[in-house]
């Protein structure tokens, strides 16, 4: 008979994590997506069109981070939904973040001239806009809306990439103008926050699926 | 006595081939109906209406396919995928209808015909316009009908417009049915938008291998278009041929997700391959 405490099974340990788990995926294939391309150019720089795919895989990531397949049964969980959020985001963030830098170590090694700060500003506007979205989503009765904010999140980002000569102003970060672009991210940065609180305010107020 | 009990009548069977009709043109009404396939259209008709209302529709040549392959091609990849992971989410529904997997797929890959229809549309329209507001540039050299051989304009804009719109939605059918964990559609998208641009930067002729390429080169000065010229590195009508062999691959890939004929399908993909590969050779040649 044994005496020791009762070990927990690895599925339970590890479920905790499982909300990051998109999160360090869309990193780990912007770090070896950016390591081939870095390898590939041979000491040419990376691309600026490349660096803002580069970008999306970092920011989209933490569009999953709301996914809750029970929301049904965490609706009625006493903690209220921002509160919860909160937690699951903050973690998913950290993890986020941790993958940036190693993507800015890459840059900085090879690509001098891709302006960092404005980059960094736009990845967390980016994020920020992905919460905000799925916050929105989930909030009309999904509970998985990762899926859909990350694949739309993609295609507007492309689409302005390619589409920019259409558009009257200059949305995502070019080289040559990296700190006007910073005051214009960190309002929409401020902006997506805003809408993420307010569309996890109410508790227990979620629809019906 | 039940209404089960009743002998069929004569001629009432149902063949394979009715069924995925059937299905094909349910999946065509759902593909030409999601938000993001008349997203991809209205930014495509405002495009074009931009262009008439400047009279160039197309003013710097073959370059002008690049709009059209992305929002029809790359968007309809993401619809087709979630159109295909559809029925997974609704597995409980899925599984109890008359019909298998293997058909189902294969209804989904003809809705990819939609997208590809529109595709046809937008280069006759091209066409249409680039007659009536031919494109100019101060070196008088544009590629285009008129500059350069209309095999090589025809064939830059079948293989880069509507062969990319078939493609990228029967990519994203076989995506979705090995790959249909979450995320895979962005990273399917990311690597779809990645490749053609990494290969820009593949010496000639090798960038050919890539599934979607840049046929023209310019020259530009002070940010503005002085040439555009078709380079003579691969052939655009024999690389068209390469183009639809990876069509028709990604159509086995994705029917070959279910056990029923796979050994027919795995030579099938066998010949379609050994034809792919003839053909970048014609067009590298």
């Amino acid at each position: 008979m044994s005496t020791g405490a009762p070990t927990r099974p690895l599925t339970d340990r590890i479920a905790p994590l499982r909300p990051a788990v998109p999160v360090a995926a869309s990193a780990g294939a912007a770090i070896a997506l950016l390591t081939a391309i870095t390898l590939a150019r041979r000491g040419d720089e990376v691309p600026i069109f490349t660096t803002h795919l580069i970008v999306l895989l970092v920011a989209a990531g933490p569009a999953y981070l709301l996914d809750d397949r029970a929301a049904d049964v965490t609706v009625v969980a006493p903690r209220s939904l921002l509160r919860r959020r909160a937690v699951i985001v903050g973690k998913g963030l950290l993890l986020a973040a941790a993958g940036w830098g190693v993507v800015v170590l890459l840059l900085r090694w090879r690509s001098p001239s891709v302006p960092l700060g404005a980059l960094t500003w736009e990845t967390l506007g980016l994020i920020w806009m992905g919460l905000a979205a799925s916050a929105v989503v989930s909030r009309h009765g999904i509970s998985e809306p990762g899926n859909q904010v990350a694949s739309t999140l993609g295609l507007v980002v492309v689409g302005v990439l390619i589409g920019q000569h259409l558009l009257p102003v200059t949305v995502l970060v070019i080289t040559s103008d990296g700190p006007g672009r910073i005051g214009w991210w960190a309002t929409a940065t401020c902006s997506a926050i805003a809408i993420f609180v307010l569309a996890s305010r109410q508790r227990g107020h979620r629809h019906g699926r | 006595m039940t209404t089960l009990s009743l002998p069929r009548p004569a001629g009432a069977e149902v063949t394979p081939t009715q069924s995925v009709g059937a299905l094909a043109l349910a999946d065509a009404r759902r593909f030409a109906r999601h938000p993001l396939f008349l997203t991809s259209l209205a930014v495509v008709l405002v495009a074009q209406g931009v262009g008439i209302a400047r009279q160039h529709v197309v003013d710097v040549g073959v370059e002008a396919t690049v709009l059209p392959a992305f929002f029809i091609g790359v968007f309809g990849f993401v619809v087709a995928h979630r159109l295909t992971t559809s029925l997974r989410r609704t597995g409980d529904l899925a599984d109890t209808a008359p019909v298998g997997a293997q058909r189902r797929t294969m209804a989904l890959c003809l809705a990819c015909l939609v997208p590809m229809a529109l595709g046809i549309l937008v280069i006759l329209s091209m066409g249409i316009f680039g007659a009536v507001w031919p494109p100019t540039m101060p070196d008088r050299q544009v590629a285009w009908f008129g500059y350069e051989s209309n095999l090589d304009v025809w064939g830059v804009l079948v293989g880069d417009v509507v062969l990319a719109c078939l493609g990228g939605p029967l990519l994203g059918v076989a995506v979705a049915r090995w790959a249909p964990f979450r995320g895979s559609a962005l990273l399917g998208m990311v690597l779809l938008v990645t490749g053609p641009v990494m290969a820009q930067a593949v010496p000639a002729p090798w960038y050919a291998v890539s599934p979607w390429v840049i046929f023209n080169d310019e020259r530009v000065v002070g940010g503005k278009y002085q040439a555009s010229w078709i380079r003579d590195a691969v052939s655009p009508a024999w690389w068209c041929g390469y183009a639809a062999c990876l069509c028709a691959l990604a159509v086995v890939a994705a029917l070959m997700r279910e056990k029923a004929h796979r050994r027919q399908l795995a030579i099938a993909g066998g010949v379609i391959a050994a034809a792919a590969v003839g053909f970048l050779l014609l067009a590298t040649a």
